[in-house]
Formats: structure tokens, sequence, C-alpha cells
């Protein structure tokens, strides 16, 4: 890669690690999620920054460039993040409905006939 | 302490036609004791159960047919109810075959019994969606060696012990899927016909988006639940 390569991809990462910062700061973003970027991000500016270590991963892929190289670790990366938020989002939903269930479920023991909840409510009714 | 039979009525915005179901429910079948899912309804569906009387879960936000079903089935469970009809809340089912299902279990020695739009009854409905029913029955013949002809149908009678067993499994359109698991674990499925209504007010919930999605959907649970019977063996 170029030195303007370098140093662009470079600039990019330590802007992308300041943006996480600032929103982990600003508690919009979970520590792990923010963990997670950051090293993505930090392991990419390394891997460009090193270029033996670029031109090793580019054989190791089976790639003839460089950027080819990273273009494929982004995809891959990407790919990863976004099954891991499709299961967090899949395990919030499963708790959503059972808060939902569990609620409906509790609202009707305390309506039905015969629970402590209606007894107390008749008890506190006047003329009953 | 067991009871009897508990109809489970999922209802998303179905304020217009709860009511005549439930009046419907209570002259067919008086000694069925009802419970109706307002799944999440914004058109006062709740509010029209509340004024009649009846008994109602109400699920705050929308979370979807199979899993208000699941709601109803725990709470059947929960109570020792010992058969669970589930029906829909638009008005499509008679509420005169709710009694025939529950007998079909006696008669037939199922677990469960599903009142079935396809066998010999002249409903239609929209080609697409004929077409995937048929898909489906053609798949359990394949899976199964027993050929179900409405896999999709709203109306079925179970027995407690299948109500347990489907509430130990993954949950989703409560259809197919659960079908084939219920099968692969021993149970037995047994179909009766009836005849069904288009609806008349309300919206459905079937859709272009949905047609589309659905077999796949539907497809990996079936193979998901294939997998996972297989793997708990035959738990009954």
């Amino acid at each position: 890669m170029t030195l303007q390569g370098i140093i662009l991809i470079d600039v990019l990462a330590l802007l992308f690690v300041g943006f996480v910062l600032l929103l982990l700061r600003s508690g919009w973003i979970y520590a792990g999620y923010a963990a997670l970027w950051i090293a993505s991000s930090v392991g990419v500016a390394l891997l460009v920054s090193v270029p033996s270590l670029l031109a090793f991963v580019t054989r190791a892929v089976g790639a003839i460039f460089p950027v080819s190289a990273l273009t494929l670790i982004a995809f891959v990366l990407i790919f990863l993040v976004l099954i891991l938020f499709s299961v967090k989002l899949t395990e919030l939903h499963e708790r959503q409905t059972e808060l939902i269930q569990a609620l409906a479920l509790r609202a009707l023991a305390e309506r039905e006939p015969g629970s402590e909840a209606e007894r107390a409510r008749r008890s506190e009714t006047p003329g009953m | 302490m067991t009871r009897g039979a508990l109809a489970v009525i999922p209802a998303y915005n179905e304020a217009q036609t709860i009511a005549s179901v439930l009046r419907g429910l209570q002259a067919a079948a008086p000694d069925v004791a009802r419970l109706v899912v307002t799944d999440g309804s914004r058109d006062g569906t709740a509010a029209v159960v509340t004024e009649l009387g009846e008994r109602h879960l109400e699920l705050v936000c929308n979370v979807g047919y199979g899993r208000a079903v699941q709601a109803g089935l725990r709470y059947a469970m929960a109570h020792g109810y010992e058969v669970v009809v589930t029906l829909d809340g638009d008005g499509q089912h008679d509420p005169r075959d709710v009694p025939r299902v529950i007998e079909a279990l006696a008669t037939t020695g199922a677990d469960v019994v599903i009142g079935s739009r396809y066998m010999g009854a002249h409903y239609r409905g929209p080609a697409e969606r004929r077409a995937g029913q048929m898909a489906f029955s053609l798949l359990t013949r394949v899976l199964l060696g027993q050929r179900i002809y409405d896999t999709t149908s709203g109306l079925k009678a179970m027995r407690a012990s299948a109500c347990r067993a489907v509430l130990q499994g993954r949950f989703l359109d409560f259809h197919t899927e659960v079908l084939v698991r219920l099968r692969l674990l021993g149970f037995r499925i047994a179909e009766v016909p009836i005849d069904v209504q288009e609806r008349t007010a309300g919206r459905s919930m079937y859709s272009f988006f949905r047609a589309l999605v659905y077999p796949v959907k539907t497809g990996l649970l079936v193979i998901t639940g294939i997998l996972d019977a297989l793997l708990r063996g035959r738990a009954k």
C-alpha cells in the first residue's frame, strides 16, 4: 500500500475509535460492543501499518492485491458482527415476548374470581 | 385439579367480530371455557371482551399468532385443562365445529384434531394459499407418512399432553412445524372436515410479503423441528 493509503486508513481508524469512545462515554453503546468495534479498528490499522503483516495476510487469503485482502477481511468482520446482532435481537425479542406473556398472565390471575387481589378489591369496595 | 376444555381465541384487531364469535361459542359449546388472547390490538378488542365479561389475556404488544396461542396454552396448562381448542377471532370458524373437534379427540383416539378446510369441504381460498397448503400437505406425507390436508388451520383441539409437548418446543406460527414435531414425538393427529367463511371485517394477517416469506420460514422450522425431535427422542 502507498504511504498515503496507510495514513488515510490509520486516521480513519483513529477517528472511528474516538467516535466509539464518545458513544461509550455518553452511554449510547454497551461497553462490550464498543470493545468489539475498537478492537476491529485497531486490528485493521495495525494490519495496514505493518507491510510484512499485510503481505503475509494477502498471501494467506489467496489475494493478489493487499486491498482485496483488506476488503475480504472487512466483509467477514461485518458479516460476523451482523450475525451477532441478529442473535442479540432474537434474544431480546424472546425476552420481550416472555415478559409480555408473563404480564398478561399475572394481570389475568389478579382479575380472576378467588384471587387474592380480587378478594382485596372486594373488601375495599363499600357495601360488599 | 383438572378441568374440561378451554377455547383459546387469539385476536388481533378483531373488535368487530369477537363478540359474535364469543356469543356463538357460548351457544354452541356452553361447557367449554373461553379465553381470548388480545394480541396488542389497537382497535379496542380488549374493551369489547371486557364489556362482555369474558376472560382474556391482554398482551400489551403484538407478538404474533403463535406467541398469542402460546400464552393461551400456558394459561390452560397452569389451570389444569385437559383439552385446549384454538379458533380464530375473525369469525371464519363456525363455533358449532368446536364440540365436533373435541368429540373427535375421543372418537379417533388422536392427541390433536385439526378442523380441516381441505377435506371434502367447499373452501377454496386464494390460489397462492391453496398452492402453499398443498406443498406443506405433501411435505407432511413425505416426512411423516401421514398426509395432513390442512396444516395451517386455526381450529385445532389438543389434549393436555400434546399442549405440554408444544410448549417445550420453539414457537413461531403454530402451524406445520408444530404438527411435524408432535407427530415425530409420537402424538397422533387426525382431521375432521369443516367449512369456513371468508372474513367480513378486519384485516387478514396474510399479505404478499408474508406469502413469500412464510414457506421459507416454515421450511426452516420444520427442518429444525425434525432435528430437535430426533435429538430428544420420543419424549412422550
